[in-house]
């Protein structure tokens, strides 16, 4: 596949600006589309390592590869314009959606919808949960171990975020060595 | 009310940086906080607030983020959540690619993920029934929140089409049964 020439800092503007006006529902998927798909920047193999990296790093995926992607073809003014660029979108969505709820939040239908679009999008992230199981953990079954206690830890202990992680990364990352070996 | 945006920035400042496999291992974290703790947001407000983010395109978690803030400090608390839960992470995201360009493919990036992702998995599903358990009080918000989650888990349908039946479904039996 031929790759377009290395984007300057206003294309990478407008590239971040339609992944973030189009994201409906997450901007993962149109991320790909539009960085690989639609303006060939980078080649399917290089945006899953940047994608990788991305979600090794804490912070949200998609942020994570606009920095990445942004500094590599335009240095940390690249970084910041595509950052910013992926984040203006939603936010000015955003301010026009709170002000349209908080003039009809009060109408019984809304309160019911927000009741059941607010349960139905937290038995996504549930769903979301179980595809990345089905796809990431097949080839070990012991993993679900790790799932199980991190869902104990964090969902019913409620034990804090950072105490959890700080057991839990380093028994994934020793365990997961120990079963390679295996 | 209130509220010191230093204790806003804080917050979430340190929350930054453990954000495993993207913004929705915060969920637990900030319900912990900001509804079960210190009770700066109710319940309810906090299922409008998650409600409405997903309503928007763009990073959602982010934008409930940001809501949270706006929520305890109108504007000014939206930036600076926003600003503090971006920052850290962005920085590091920003070096680490910088460290990674000069050696690139390292084979042993796909084993850290690998190794990674029974804790990433685990904490999105504590982030769904966190999430299921602050805004549903019935049986009802349980059925529903399970449909869906076995729907979107186990067919290739497009999440947005996911959601909208979940909804409609939501809508029809909360209707009924309360």
């Amino acid at each position: 596949m031929n790759l377009s020439s290395p984007p300057g800092k206003w294309e990478l503007f407008r590239g971040f600006l339609e992944i973030g006006m189009t994201g409906f529902g997450g901007v993962g998927t149109v991320a790909y589309h539009i960085i690989v798909t639609k303006r060939r920047w980078l080649s399917p193999q290089d945006y899953m390592d940047l994608l990788a990296l991305g979600q090794i790093l804490p912070g949200g995926n998609v942020l994570n590869v606009s920095i990445l992607v942004g500094d590599r073809f335009a240095g940390v003014w690249g970084a910041v314009i595509a950052l910013t660029a992926l984040m203006v979108s939603p936010l000015l969505f955003l301010s026009l959606g709170l002000f349209a709820y908080h003039s009809f939040a009060h109408l019984p239908f809304v309160q019911i919808l927000t009741l059941s679009l607010g349960t139905a999008a937290a038995g996504q992230a549930m769903g979301l949960a179980l595809k990345m199981m089905r796809h990431m953990l097949s080839p070990s079954y012991r993993r679900f171990g790790l799932v199980g206690l991190t869902f104990l830890v964090i969902a019913i202990l409620r034990i804090s975020l950072f105490y959890a992680l700080l057991c839990l990364i380093p028994l994934s990352f020793l365990l997961s060595q120990k079963w390679d070996k295996d | 009310m209130s509220f010191p945006l230093s204790h806003l920035a804080l917050r979430f400042l340190s929350l930054s940086l453990l954000a495993v496999g993207g913004a929705q291992a915060l969920v637990p974290q900030i319900q912990l906080e900001f509804v079960t703790q210190t009770h700066w947001i109710s319940p309810h407000e906090f299922t409008e607030l998650f409600a409405l983010s997903q309503l928007l395109p763009g990073p959602n978690l982010l934008v409930m983020i940001g809501l949270i803030g706006w929520h305890v400090a109108e504007a000014p608390g939206f930036l600076v959540a926003i600003l503090a839960v971006m920052g850290p992470s962005s920085v590091l995201a920003w070096g680490v690619g910088r460290f990674y360009a000069s050696f690139a493919h390292i084979p042993s990036l796909l084993r850290l993920k690998m190794s990674l992702a029974p804790v990433v998995v685990g904490l999105t599903f504590s982030s769904g029934w966190i999430l299921v358990q602050t805004i549903t009080t019935d049986k009802t918000g349980w059925f529903v929140a399970g449909f869906v989650a076995l729907v979107g888990g186990l067919t290739s349908l497009h999440p947005t089409l996911i959601l909208g039946m979940g909804t409609c479904l939501a809508l029809i039996l909360f209707s009924l049964f309360s």
